[in-house]
This record gives structure tokens, C-alpha cells and sequence, in this order.
């Protein structure tokens, strides 16, 4: 028996063959390296040969890793075993999120890696690493048993040189938990950054098509006893106040109310003469007088700053 | 063709005045275009008094492009009708519909099984079948944006423009598709579309249970919906079931797909013929010869006289599909008894005789599961030697036993006859009406086999019977399975004595690798083991498809599940999903 280090204490003389003593890691690892429970979870093609490497010709049972449970609770490895889409790609992230740590990834084959022969596909996740961290990749479409055993083989030995002090999982700080994706008119994560590009890809592409868009005036009514001009608004919404209402012939002037906005695609339309009402929300009655004369004239709105942003005429009868 | 043809010889127009637009001339044969408004009194028409009973295939293709259509012509709805009675070449109807909402009524009412399909062509074109009472996305998910088999419709990740990669490489530099076309910079999204206050569609039709809601003076009772799946032990992959339950008993089911979806045929039309190949291995990755087979035989149809394949090499292909038909079924045979409950035992002994076929794939094609064996005219390399020694020893000597064996263990044991017999009952009227095929459709008693109904490639040589049970439930699958089984034996016993010397490619076929099929479409299908596989090509004359849909068996196979699992045990579900036998790679393709 190895001297002990000085203050340990003394081991009775009738155990002294009976006491194995090492260290925490090497029993640590030991009981992970050959207890690994991968989960039951095929995606695709690779997941037969992974099948297989459990029967009865590959066995692998000899590497302690047999106990194949359905439950991502009782698992610590999750094997990624086919091509991962997009619309899976979701729940697989909740199945990690699931697993207790210590927790292991090994990604099967091609198409997990990087997404295999499949990788242009619109449905088609490029390597499930965007996602969620990978320990072992198993190259191969699909790899063979053989292959797949000594990828295993592989985190085993990785599960070796990892020491308790070090691991991230018994940090304070330490969550695992993986953003889970979303899907929406594409897949995006649910990170800052992701939530960002897509706002910039999506939403203000939008903005900036809208942006172009702007207020016009769409048709003049000038006849009858309810004269009135329809604004439409192909851009953003806008705040109108300070903005005018002009007649071309008489030189009237209307300033439409302070704090009124008006929406994207929304219209609005000025009443004027003895029959002027309001009847729609957005609409404005600017006089009870006659403005636009029959025989021809010509409405422009300003903006705040005098702008002029939109400008119709007509010739009458 | 002229006109005034077209005015004398238009058919039904006796019953059915102004339904049929034209009759074009193809290589499958003549194919009628009709008024998308009268589909379905021609289909119900050509149903009773031709008895085109199955409707086996239907097709969206876009035409965007394609030299002499217009935006008034642009999609176009291909139907393949077969009749089981009679066998025979197909019944091949069309409706051309316009750019601007395409829409034509539902052929449900004539074909249940076109439920499924009409599904996904709605999913992928946008052609929407009015009248289809549950038109939802299928492959993709509710608020999915645009449809992407269109033409028009671009993908993050889109490489064809710089293909085949001249720029991947310059100056010696590594680019990658995505530094080109960042992570979803070319997504459309819709109008306003804001992440945070994104909340996803729920997409499940609202279940209707039968029983227990107090009526006719029933105990009320409440029903609960359980999800099975994406992951779950038996769902044989990433197939997902949501049924509502009375207790222990289903009262509705919704299937969900397209956890694997992976855009087969989007990056079918990409690619070359040939290019195709190896991708039609992971469609249904358990059977891939069969696979390579029904699409040679489909492109070879396309590409006329000299590509047929010579003696050698239909022999090659006949014992390749053969034995990959024992590899599905015993594969299938074995994961079927996990789904019952005997944890893989069954499958073990099932997997211990699928290697020893394993190994005969991987030495004449270097790889156990993807074979990507047959080429079009032939096979792609000869035998290995002594690889005929080894096979006549696994076909006369092993299999005969190895069968038995199994069939011992299983066929007569009486747990498995109780949980079995009865269960997932499906009549021979509706299995021909959902549109099945394959042992499903045997286990009916229908005794349709495309290799007898429509003979392929060399199949009318061999003496074989086509195995049917009357049961109409699990037992009869599994036993139509086993029993096919031995008749491919008997397949594989003939050929392997019968097989001639020679080369294994037409000549003309050798190093063929950019094949430019003349213009037209074809339909071509063979018995998988599964069940009808076709392919339903559209070429343009050049070197890519312009259409190439698969039809997947079983995914067409799946119109039954609902109508089969109603009113069973929610354990029975699970065996009946299972006699099914999917594989996702097909299903979601
Ligand atoms: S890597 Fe190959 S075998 Fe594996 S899932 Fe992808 S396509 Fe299938």
C-alpha cells in the first residue's frame, strides 16, 4: 500500500486490503463513462443504423450504454441522428432543455453535422451545432455502426478527462438552458441578437417599402352640396399636425387638427360646403362654404415646414 | 393538335359536355385535360363505368416559365388513376389552372384518398381544392410564409445560381453559401411581421369525439387530447399523433408530418438527373434499391429505346429488389412486435438475417443502407466476385429456415393473435377508396401487386403468387408480410438460376451523366415494399427535371389512420401506425 500523505488518517490494520483509494474525478467519470442512457430518438435515415448498433451483431451493451429510455429525464445523452428541419428543431431544443446535466450531444451523421445532401433545403436546419452544443460528430451518411460506436467510444473518453472542479454544471451561475427557437414565418431564436435580425430583416424591410410610400391626394369631389377630397396614406403613419389643406383658386387654407395621425393605408377625407359632415372617424369638415370651384382648380397639402407633399388639379365642366 | 381533331373525338361528351378541353399525346399514353370545375363528375364518371377505382397519384406542378404557358395556364394538376381489377396502364387527368388564385374543387367526395395529397399540393402550390373540409399546411407549419415548390419562390441558402461551383474556390478561398446569402436575408416575411408579439398559429382542427357527451343518456364523461409525438418510441421516427380520448378509447386522431421534411423534390428539380439518384435512396432509407429502381425505371421511360437496360442488368435489378423487399419486412415484421410489446426480441432475430443482406448490398455497392446501385439503362458495376455463390447460399439454404423460424415464433403465438386479430380494421372498398396500396391493401384482400397488375421490368418471367389475407386488420398485414417474404424467395431462387452473362448498362447509357430527356412527362411506378412507389417527372429537355414528385406510399397509406384507429384502444394505435409501416424519410420527404 502506497504511503499516505502526512495528517491523513490512519487506516486500521484489518480494512488495509479492503480500501481503494483514488480520486474523485477517476470515480466520477468512471460512473458516467459506463452508464451513458442515450435517449430513444430517431430522426431520420441514421437513426436505423443506430438501431442496429444496439442488436445483437454491434452490442452496445459491451460499452455500458444499453439503457436506451424514451424519457429525456432519465437521459444523458442526446443522439441527433438524421437531418434536423426546422419544424423539428423546436422540440429538439425542449428535449435538451429536459435532460438533466450532466448532458451529452453527439451528432450522427451528415446531415446533423451540417446538414448533409439536404443542407440547401428551406426546411432544413444546417447542422444542429447552430443550436445546441455538440461534444462528438460522427462523420458518415449515414455511418456505419462501427462509425457510430467509435464516436461513442470517443465521448467516453472525453467524459474521462473532464474533472468535477471544472465542469460548467456545478457553477453558480450556470442554467444550460437553451433558447428555445420559434417558429414563424421562418425559424429564428429567441436571443437578442437573433430577435434583432430578424426585425431587421423582416420588419424593417417592411418599414423601409412603407417609408417610400407616402400621402397623396387620391380623388377631389367638387360638386353638390358636400364637396370633399379623400388623402390616402401609402406610407407610415403620420402625424399631420401643421400640415394645410390648400385651394389653388380661392387661396383658402385648412390646418388640420394638432395631434391627428393618420394610419398606414387609412383614409381621410375634408368635407366643405353647406352640406359638410363628418360622418367617418378620420373625417374632417373644413367650412361650411363652398371651396373648390366647378370650372376648375387645384388642392395641395403642405407638410409642417411648408412642404408640399401631395398636389391635384382638375379642369371642371 | 388541331382543333378540328379535338371537336370529333373529345370523349364524354356525350355524358358530359365541354368537361374534357383536349387530349394531349404523351409518352405514358393519352391524358385528358379537363374544365377544373368538372373534375370531379369525370373522375366519378370514369370511376363507375371504366373502373378506375384507385386514384392513386395526384400532382401540382408549376409551369412558370416553362416554353408555351402563359400566366392563364401557369399550374397544373396532374391526376393518375389505376383500376385494381383490371390492372393496366393509368388514366391520367389534368386541370390547368390560372397564376392568379388557383383553385379547383376536391376530389373527396369521389376519392377519399385524396385527402393527403391534395393537402400537400395545396402546402407546397398554393392550389387550393375548395371543398376539402380540412385544407391546413402539412408538411409545413401554419404561418409558414409563401409556398415553396413554386417557381418563384427563393430560399434562404439558394446555390443553383452559382452551380456547379465554379466560385466556390476562387483563388483557392473557401466561400460558403451562407457568407453569400446570410441567415434569413432572403426570407420574405409578411407585411408588419414583428418577433415579439409573433404568437405561432395553432394549427390542430378542433376534434369532434362520438360518445360520452351525455346524449341518448350516455354517463358524461370528459375527453382529453394526448399528443404522441414528434418523439415517441412509436411513431417509428418523427411522425406526430394527436387523439382525443373517451377513457381508453379514441374518438378522433390528427395526424401531424413534416418533421422531416427535407424538401426532396425542391432539390430534385435542382439537380441533374442522375444527381437524383443517391437522394432517392433517403427516401425510404429501409429499402433503397427499390427506391433507385422505380425512378431508373420512371427516367427511362423519359428517355426511350436505348436506355433500356439489358438482360444482366433487369436480372440485377430484380434480385436487388427482392431482397430489399426482405430487409423492409423484416425490419418492419420487427419493429412492428416492439410496438406490441415484445421489446426487441423479434426485432433482434429480424435484424440478425436484414446484416446478412446488409453485406451482400455493401459489397456490390459499398454501402450497407444507401446503395445508389442502378443507373439509368443498367446497373452501376457488375457483381463482385463470388458475390453469386454467397447469395444462392443465403437464398436456398438460410432464408428458407431463417423464415420458418421466425414465422414459428410469431405467426401462431397466441398473445399476439389476441392483441392483433380485429384490430385497425379497414375494409377492401375503403382501402381502395383511401387510395392504399401494398400489403396494406393485401391485408384487405384486394389482390393488387403492381408487379403482376402492370409487370415491369423483367417480373412477367417469374412464377410468384400475390399474397393476400382477408382480415382486414394488423394480423393480416403482418401476415401478408411474412408470407411476401417467402414469395420473393421464390422470386430470388428463379432469377438466381436464371441469370445470363453480359454487360450490366445499355451502351448508350455508359457514362452518360448529364442525360437531356426529350420534352414530356411520365409517370412511372413499381411494388415497393411498401407499397406503390412512383416517380412523376416533367422534363424540359434539359439537363434537370422541371417536376420531380415522388409518390410516397406510405405517406398515401396514411389516408387510413384516422378511419382505422377510431374506436380502438389508444394502445392499439400504436400497432396500428405500425402495420402501416412508415418511414419518415418517405412520408415527409
Ligand atoms: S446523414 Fe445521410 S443517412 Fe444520415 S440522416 Fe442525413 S441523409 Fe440520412
Amino acid at each position: 500500500m502506497a504511503e499516505l500523505p502526512q495528517g491523513a488518517a490512519a487506516v486500521p490494520e484489518d480494512v488495509q486490503s479492503n480500501v481503494l483509494l483514488t480520486t474523485i474525478d477517476w470515480i466520477y467519470n468512471t460512473g458516467r463513462t459506463f452508464s451513458l442512457w442515450p435517449m430513444t430518438f430517431g430522426l431520420a435515415c441514421c437513426a436505423i443504423e443506430f438501431i442496429v448498433a444496439g442488436t445483437a451483431r454491434y452490442d452496445l451493451s459491451r460499452f455500458g450504454m444499453e439503457v436506451i429510455r424514451p424519457s429525456p429525464r432519465q437521459c444523458d445523452l442526446l443522439l441527433v441522428s438524421g437531418t434536423v428541419t426546422k419544424k423539428m428543431v423546436v422540440p429538439i431544443v425542449r428535449l435538451y432543455n429536459q435532460m438533466a446535466e450532466p448532458r451529452y450531444v453527439v451528432s450522427m451523421g451528415a446531415c446533423a453535422t451540417g446538414g448533409g445532401p439536404f443542407k440547401e433545403g428551406y426546411n432544413v436546419v444546417s447542422g444542429i451545432d447552430k443550436f445546441l452544443p455538440v461534444d462528438v460528430y460522427v462523420p458518415g451518411c449515414p455511418p456505419t455502426p462501427e462509425a457510430l460506436l467509435n464516436g461513442f467510444i470517443a465521448l467516453q473518453q472525453k467524459i474521462k478527462k473532464q474533472s468535477v472542479r471544472t465542469v460548467p454544471w456545478y457553477r453558480k451561475d450556470y442554467t444550460g438552458e437553451i433558447p428555445i427557437p420559434v417558429l414563424g414565418p421562418d425559424i429564428f431564436g429567441t436571443a437578442p441578437d437573433d430577435m434583432k435580425r430578424v426585425r431587421e430583416v423582416g420588419l424593417n424591410r417592411t418599414m423601409a417599402a412603407r417609408a417610400a410610400g407616402k400621402l397623396t391626394i387620391a380623388e377631389l369631389h367638387y360638386q353638390g352640396a358636400d364637396e370633399y377630397v379623400v388623402i390616402r396614406n401609402s406610407g407610415l403613419a403620420q402625424d399631420m399636425t401643421g400640415w394645410r389643406l390648400t385651394s389653388g383658386q380661392g387661396d383658402q387654407s385648412y390646418a388640420f387638427p394638432a395631434g391627428f395621425v393618420l394610419m398606414p393605408d387609412a383614409e381621410l377625407r375634408v368635407h366643405s360646403g353647406p352640406g359638410a359632415a363628418a360622418p367617418a372617424a378620420n373625417d374632417q369638415v373644413w367650412t361650411r362654404q363652398p371651396v373648390w370651384h366647378n370650372e376648375g382648380d387645384a388642392a395641395t397639402i403642405l407638410d409642417a415646414d411648408g412642404n408640399v407633399v401631395s398636389s391635384f388639379s382638375y379642369k371642371g365642366s | 393538335m388541331s382543333d378540328a381533331t379535338t371537336e370529333i373525338s373529345l370523349p364524354y361528351s356525350d355524358v358530359l359536355p365541354g368537361a374534357v378541353l383536349a387530349i394531349e399525346a404523351g409518352i405514358d399514353g393519352e391524358s385528358l385535360v379537363l374544365a377544373p370545375s368538372k373534375l370531379p363528375a369525370v373522375a366519378e364518371h370514369i370511376r363507375d363505368s371504366e373502373g378506375y377505382d384507385l386514384l392513386s397519384n395526384v400532382t401540382g406542378v408549376d409551369y412558370l416559365g416553362y416554353k408555351g404557358r402563359t400566366a392563364a395556364d401557369r399550374f397544373e394538376v396532374v391526376y393518375h388513376l389505376y383500376s385494381t381489377t383490371r390492372g393496366g396502364g393509368p388514366k391520367v387527368l389534368k386541370a390547368r389552372l390560372p397564376e392568379e388564385n388557383p383553385a379547383l374543387p376536391t376530389l373527396m367526395p369521389v376519392y377519399p384518398g385524396a385527402d393527403l395529397q391534395e393537402r400537400e399540393v395545396y402546402d407546397l402550390y398554393g392550389i387550393r381544392f375548395t371543398g376539402h373540409p380540412n385544407l391546413r399546411r402539412i408538411l409545413l407549419w401554419e404561418g409558414f410564409h409563401g409556398h415553396p415548390m413554386r417557381k418563384d419562390w427563393k430560399e434562404a441558402y439558394y446555390e443553383a445560381e452559382s452551380k456547379p461551383f465554379k466560385s466556390r474556390h476562387p483563388d483557392g478561398h473557401h466561400a460558403w453559401a451562407e457568407d453569400r446569402n446570410p441567415w434569413g436575408s432572403n426570407v420574405t416575411y409578411p407585411d408588419g411581421f414583428d418577433p415579439e408579439t409573433w404568437n405561432q398559429p395553432v394549427f390542430m382542427r378542433p376534434l369532434e369525439g362520438r360518445s360520452g357527451n351525455g346524449a341518448s343518456g350516455s354517463l358524461k364523461t370528459d375527453r382529453i387530447v394526448v399528443n404522441m409525438g414528434p418523439q415517441h418510441p412509436s411513431t417509428h421516427g418523427v411522425f406526430r399523433m394527436i387523439v382525443e380520448l373517451d377513457g381508453e378509447t379514441i374518438t378522433a386522431l390528427e395526424p401531424e408530418m413534416g418533421y422531416l421534411h427535407r424538401n426532396h423534390e425542391k432539390i430534385g428539380e435542382r439537380n441533374t438527373y442522375l444527381m437524383n439518384m443517391p437522394y432517392t435512396d433517403r427516401l425510404d432509407y429501409i429499402s433503397s434499391m427499390s427506391n433507385n429502381l422505380a425512378y431508373a425505371i420512371a427516367v427511362e421511360k423519359l428517355l426511350g429505346e436505348a436506355f433500356q437496360p439489358p438482360e444482366r442488368a433487369e436480372y440485377l435489378r430484380v434480385i436487388m429488389a427482392e431482397l430489399t423487399r426482405i430487409v423492409n419486412h423484416l425490419f418492419s415484421v420487427g419493429t412492428f412486435f416492439n410496438d406490441l410489446g415484445a421489446f426487441f426480441t423479434p426485432l433482434f432475430y429480424a435484424v440478425r438475417e436484414r446484416e446478412m443482406i446488409l453485406d451482400m448490398f455493401e459489397s456490390v455497392s459499398g454501402s450497407r443502407m444507401m446503395c445508389n446501385y442502378m443507373r439509368f439503362g443498367g446497373v452501376a458495376k457488375d457483381l463482385p466476385e463470388g458475390w453469386l455463390e454467397m447469395c444462392k447460399e443465403l437464398v436456398f439454404e438460410r432464408l428458407p429456415g431463417k423464415l420458418d423460424e421466425l414465422e414459428r415464433y410469431l405467426v401462431g403465438n397466441e398473445i399476439v393473435q389476441q392483441r392483433c386479430i380485429g384490430v385497425g380494421f379497414l375494409s377492401a372498398v375503403d382501402a381502395i377508396a383511401l387510395s392504399c396500396t401494398g400489403p396494406q391493401l393485401r391485408g384487405s384482400g384486394v389482390p393488387y401487386d403492381i408487379r403482376r397488375a402492370e409487370p415491369y421490368s423483367i417480373y412477367d418471367r417469374f412464377d410468384f403468387q400475390v399474397v393476400t389475407f382477408p382480415g382486414c386488420d394488423v394480423y393480416s398485414r403482418f401476415l401478408v408480410r411474412m408470407e411476401e417474404m417467402r414469395q420473393s424467395v421464390k422470386i430470388l431462387q428463379q432469377a438466381l438460376k436464371q441469370i445470363p452473362e453480359g454487360p450490366v448498362q445499355a451502351a448508350k447509357a455508359q457514362g452518360a451523366y448529364t442525360v437531356r430527356p426529350p420534352v414530356g412527362d411520365v409517370y412511372g411506378r413499381i411494388e415497393a415494399p411498401k407499397g406503390e412507389l412512383g416517380f412523376y417527372l416533367v422534363s424540359n429537355g434539359s439537363g434537370n427535371p422541371w417536376r420531380y414528385r415522388v409518390r410516397p406510399p406510405s405517406y398515401i397509406n396514411l389516408n387510413a389512420l384516422g378511419p382505422m384507429v377510431v374506436g380502438n384502444k389508444v394502445a392499439d394505435a400504436v400497432i396500428i401506425l405500425g402495420a402501416i409501416d412508415i418511414v419518415l424519410g418517405e412520408v415527409d420527404r
